[in-house]
């Protein structure tokens, strides 16, 4: 796994920790002394902490630093990629469910407030 | 001077298949934005379904606003929204989106070539989502969810999807587990409903 992957992994990891712990950043930052904007990078990947603050940021939102390891990363081929599709559709087929409305889940969206203009105008054009 | 992502919009441009092509745009997008970016939303789950017709392509990622510049310069059309164009030389576009920096969930690599990687959503973390969607009780999201999980059950980390379900804190997740349970039983997998979805 390459250095910014590896980042993004471990500010990941930190934030469901955070998330699940119930924290803040402003409560971890509190409780570890490390700057709010400093964490919010952190949990972002885009920089790369010191072992020392990475230290206090698990003591406070539980774990250590060996949870850290870089998680595994499967690779898969584009030839994988085409028959987990294939064997999907013949799946979804035979089950007898309908192909995905798209307009359907425009109408959802917009019901949510989302603006789907751009969306309905490449399903048109499509 | 090679400009960055241009091959692989080259091979995006040039690629018949709809899917293929993607993600070829999507790893001319990591290389221009040059940090990490994830393909996440309908046109994933459009990998493992075939049945799934994506609007857009989203993808999460820190996508600062210069990175919005070098897109396009790269040759990507502002639309005025959220947006960004591809036009392929057949005729048709692709409308990308950035809809979040952070990824929720794991990824996946896809090797396209033999220099070339893209990430993508994993489909656990991918079911995830769309179990939790469908707790709006909207027949579309249902229906949503329904069809991936027909599409991946017996490949999918199951125990995975649950323990995943259980740490989100900011979704109900006992509503969660509920859905993922009936959305398995509308599948025919009842006994992955019973082992992993069980009433709490």
């Amino acid at each position: 796994m390459n250095k910014d992957l590896y980042l993004l992994a471990t500010g990941a990891l930190l934030r469901r920790r955070r998330e699940v712990a119930r924290l803040t950043l402003a409560d971890v930052s509190l409780r570890s002394g490390v700057a709010i904007a400093h964490l919010s990078r952190i949990e972002n990947g885009l920089v790369d902490p010191r072992l020392s603050t990475l230290r206090r940021v698990l003591d406070v939102v539980g774990g250590a630093l060996s949870d850290l390891a870089a998680p595994p990363v499967a690779t898969v081929s584009t030839a994988t990629v085409l028959e987990r599709r294939a064997a999907g559709a013949d799946r979804v087929d035979r089950a007898g469910l309908s192909v995905s409305d798209p307009n359907a889940r425009l109408d959802r969206k917009e019901r949510a407030g989302i603006d789907v203009a751009v969306e309905r105008f490449a399903l048109e054009s499509s | 001077m090679t400009v960055p992502g241009r091959a692989e919009l080259m091979r995006a441009d040039g690629e018949p298949d709809r899917s293929l092509r993607r993600l070829w745009l999507v790893a001319a997008i990591d290389v221009i934005v040059a940090r990490p970016i994830f393909l996440v939303g309908g046109a994933a789950v459009d990998l493992h379904t075939g049945r799934y017709q994506p609007t857009d392509v989203d993808i999460v990622g820190v996508v600062t606003v210069e990175d919005r510049s070098a897109l396009v310069n790269a040759g990507f059309v502002e639309t005025g929204g959220r947006h960004l164009r591809w036009d392929y030389p057949d005729g048709t576009s692709e409308f990308v989106e950035f809809p979040g920096s952070t990824l929720e969930g794991s990824f996946e690599e896809v090797q396209l070539s033999d220099t070339v990687r893209m990430n993508v959503i994993t489909v656990e973390s991918l079911v995830v989502d769309r179990i939790v969607q469908a707790t709006d009780a909207t027949e579309v999201a249902f229906d949503e969810a329904l069809r991936l999980i027909v599409a991946t059950a017996d490949r999918v980390d199951w125990m995975g999807v649950a323990a995943d379900i259980k740490g989100r804190p900011e979704t109900p997740y006992l509503r969660s587990m509920d859905k993922a349970h009936e959305l398995l039983a509308a599948a025919g997998q009842a006994e992955i409903a019973s082992a992993h979805f069980a009433s709490q």
